[in-house]
C-alpha cells in the first residue's frame, strides 16, 4: 500500500504540486493523467525516490522513502522512465537481469534464485522467447517490454511507470497496458503510470489520479475529470477533444 | 575461447617485444636472462633494463587507456568518449608541464622517487580537474557532440597555456618537457616502472569492483538509482579510476591519442557483449594488443609511439562515428 501525506513535490525551492494526500492500496493500477507541465514526471519521480519531496512524505507499507537507503528502496520500488532505452550488445535476459541488482552481491552474479525470478518476469510479459536476443535487434515495443520486465524482476511491491506507452504503436500500447492490469491483479503489486491514452487507460486502470493546479485528485474512474485535465488549457473554442485528435493522428 | 586466443596473442606480442632489437639478442637469451639463467652481463642489462621495461610499460599503457576508454564511455553514455579525445589527458599534460616547466629546482634537487611522485601528482590533479569539468559539462547538456566539442576545445586552451609555458620555461626544462611530449615508452625507466605498475593495478582495481554498477550506469544514472545504485559514490570510484589510469600513462608515456577510445569498440565487437565483467578483460586484452603492436611498429619506423596509436587510431575513430550514426 502506498500512502502520499500532504506532499509537496518540486525542483530546488520550487514547488510544482503542493499538498497532495492519497491512499493507493496494493493490486491497484493507478492513471496518473494531465496536461504536458502539469507535474506528471515530477510527482512520479518523487514517488520513486528520485527527487527528495519538498514536504509531506511518501509512505510504502508504512516506511517514508526518504528514511531508507536507496539498495532497500530498490526494494520497495522500481521505476521506468520516459527514457527509450537500447544498449546495443546487451541481452533481453541480461538485461532483465540487471533488475536483480538490490539483490546481488558486489560482483552480481545471479543465484538460481535470481535466474528463476528474471525468467518469471520474461514470461509475465510474454518475452520468454527473446531472452537471448540483443537490445540492438529489438523493436521499440520490444524493448520496452523488456525494460518493464527488468522492473518486474526487482521484485518490489510497486512499480511507477512515466509514459510507458508513449512511444508505442497502438497493439504494443494495448499490451503494456494488459501487462500493467495483470501485474496489478494477479502479482499484487501497486502500479502507478502516466498516461495521454486516457481511453487505454480507462480500460484498463483501477482509478485515477488527476493532476491539475498544482495538486491531485482521486477519483476511480473519473472520465470527465480525465477529459477536463487533458483538456483544460484549450478552452471552450480549443481543438477537438484529444479522443478524437488521437484517433485521427492513428488512423 | 576468444579471451584465450587474445591472450596468446599478447603472449606472442610481448616475446616480440623482448626478441626486437639493434643488439641482436635472441628471444632465447632474453627468456634465460629474465629467468636468471647464465648469460653476459650486458645482455642482462640490455633485457631487463631496456626491453623488458618497454615491453610492460607499453602493456601497461595500453591496458590503462583502454580500460579508462572504457568506463568513461558507461559513465558519460558516450560511444565517443575516451581520455584523450575529452581532453583528460590535456590536463595531464597540463600538470606534468607545469611541474616540469614551472618547478624545476624542486624536480632536480629532490631525489628521482620524488620526481616521479610529483610529476604523477601534478598529472593526476590535472586530470582530475578536466575530468571534473567534463562531468558537470555531461551532467547540463545532454547532447554527446555539445561536450565532444567542448573537450576538444577545452584540449585546445590547454595546449595553448603549455606553450605559454614553454615559451616562458627556462632552455633545460623545456628540453626534457619536449621529449616528454614526444614521450615514447622507452622513456620509462625500470625506476619509475613500479610506480607506474602500482597506479595502474590500483586504477584497474578499482574499475574492476566497479563492474557491476558499470552494468546498471549502461541505462543511465536515474535507471541506476532505482535499481540501488549509490550513484554519488559510484562516480567518484570510476573517476578515481580514470584517473589513475590516464594519469599516470600520460605522467610517464606522454599522450596516447585515441587508444582509449578504439579498444573499447574493439572489445564489444570480438567479446559480443555489454556485460562490463566481460568487457573489462576483452578492453584490457584489445589495449594491450593494441599499444604493443603500435610499439613494435613505431621501432621499426623509429617514430614516437604517439604518432603510430593516432596514425591507427583515427580510420578506427572515422569507423566507429559510422557505425554509430547508422
Amino acid at each position: 500500500m502506498l500512502k502520499i501525506e500532504n506532499l509537496s513535490a518540486g525542483y530546488a525551492r520550487h514547488a510544482v504540486l503542493s499538498g497532495m494526500d492519497a491512499v493507493l492500496p496494493s493490486s491497484s493500477l493507478v492513471a496518473v493523467v494531465g496536461r504536458n507541465g502539469s507535474g506528471k514526471s515530477t510527482l512520479l519521480r518523487t514517488l520513486a525516490g528520485l527527487l527528495p519531496p519538498l514536504g509531506g512524505c511518501v509512505l510504502y507499507d508504512g516506511t517514508d522513502i526518504t528514511s531508507v537507503t536507496v539498495t532497500e528502496r530498490a526494494r520497495m520500488i522500481s521505476f521506468v522512465s520516459t527514457e527509450r532505452v537500447r544498449v546495443g550488445g546487451l541481452s533481453c535476459h541480461d538485461m532483465v537481469a540487471l533488475g536483480r541488482a538490490p539483490y546481488t552481491d558486489w560482483r552480481g552474479r545471479l543465484s538460481p534464485a535470481d535466474e528463476e525470478a528474471v525468467r518469471k518476469a520474461l514470461s509475465l510479459v510474454g518475452m520468454e522467447r527473446y531472452a537471448d536476443r540483443k537490445m540492438d535487434r529489438m523493436s521499440d515495443g520490444e524493448c520496452q517490454m523488456a525494460v518493464i520486465a527488468r522492473a518486474v524482476a526487482q521484485d518490489t511491491p510497486a512499480i511507477i511507470l512515466d509514459e510507458p506507452t508513449a512511444f508505442l504503436d497502438y497493439p504494443n500500447r494495448c499490451r503494456t497496458a494488459s501487462v500493467l492490469k495483470s501485474l496489478s491483479s494477479e502479482e499484487g503489486k501497486t502500479i502507478i503510470w502516466s498516461t495521454h491514452d486516457i481511453d487505454l487507460a480507462m480500460g484498463y486502470s483501477d482509478c485515477f489520479m488527476i493532476v491539475r493546479d498544482g495538486g491531485i485528485s482521486l477519483d476511480s474512474r473519473d472520465l470527465a475529470g480525465a477529459l477536463c485535465a487533458e483538456k483544460q488549457e484549450n478552452g471552450p473554442s480549443g481543438p477537438p477533444s484529444p479522443l478524437l485528435s488521437r484517433h485521427i493522428r492513428l488512423h | 575461447m576468444k579471451i584465450t586466443v587474445l591472450s596468446l596473442l599478447l603472449v606472442l606480442l610481448v616475446s616480440a617485444e623482448l626478441a626486437a632489437g639493434s643488439s641482436g639478442i635472441s628471444l632465447k637469451d632474453a627468456i634465460l636472462a629474465l629467468s636468471g639463467g647464465d648469460v653476459p652481463p650486458d645482455v642482462r642489462t640490455i633485457v631487463t633494463e631496456i626491453r623488458a621495461t618497454r615491453a610492460v610499460s607499453a602493456l601497461l599503457a595500453g591496458l590503462a587507456v583502454s580500460v579508462c576508454g572504457l568506463v568513461m564511455q558507461t559513465l558519460f553514455r558516450n560511444p565517443l568518449a575516451g581520455p584523450y579525445v575529452l581532453g583528460v589527458d590535456s590536463g595531464a599534460s597540463l600538470g606534468a608541464a607545469l611541474f616540469m616547466l614551472g618547478a624545476p629546482v624542486l624536480s632536480s634537487g629532490a631525489g628521482a622517487f620524488f620526481a616521479d611522485a610529483g610529476l604523477a601528482g601534478s598529472a593526476w590533479t590535472g586530470a582530475l580537474l578536466s575530468m571534473l569539468l567534463v562531468a558537470f559539462a555531461s551532467r547540463r547538456l545532454k547532447d554527446i557532440m555539445t561536450v565532444l566539442i567542448l573537450g576538444m576545445m577545452f584540449g585546445a586552451g590547454v595546449d595553448a597555456v603549455v606553450q605559454i609555458l614553454q615559451f616562458l620555461g627556462d632552455r633545460s626544462s623545456l628540453r626534457s618537457y619536449v621529449m616528454w611530449t614526444m614521450g615514447s615508452l622507452g622513456t620509462v625507466s625500470s625506476g619509475q616502472l613500479p610506480f607506474l605498475a602500482a597506479a595502474v593495478c590500483a586504477g584497474l582495481l578499482l574499475a574492476a569492483v566497479s563492474a557491476k554498477p558499470l552494468n546498471l550506469l549502461l541505462l543511465g544514472e536515474e535507471y541506476a538509482e532505482t535499481m540501488g545504485l549509490n550513484a554519488r559514490r559510484t562516480r567518484y570510484v570510476i573517476y578515481a579510476s580514470a584517473v589513475l589510469l590516464a594519469g599516470t600513462v600520460t605522467a610517464f608515456c606522454g599522450p596516447i591519442g585515441f587508444l582509449g577510445l578504439v579498444s573499447p569498440h574493439m572489445a564489444r565487437a570480438i567479446s559480443g557483449t555489454a556485460d562490463h565483467r566481460r568487457l573489462l578483460p576483452y578492453t584490457a586484452a584489445v589495449g594491450g594488443i593494441l599499444m604493443l603492436s603500435c610499439d613494435l611498429a613505431s621501432r621499426l619506423c623509429s617514430l614516437p609511439v604517439n604518432v603510430m596509436t593516432s596514425l591507427a587510431g583515427v580510420p578506427a575513430v572515422i569507423w566507429i562515428v559510422l557505425k554509430n550514426r547508422r
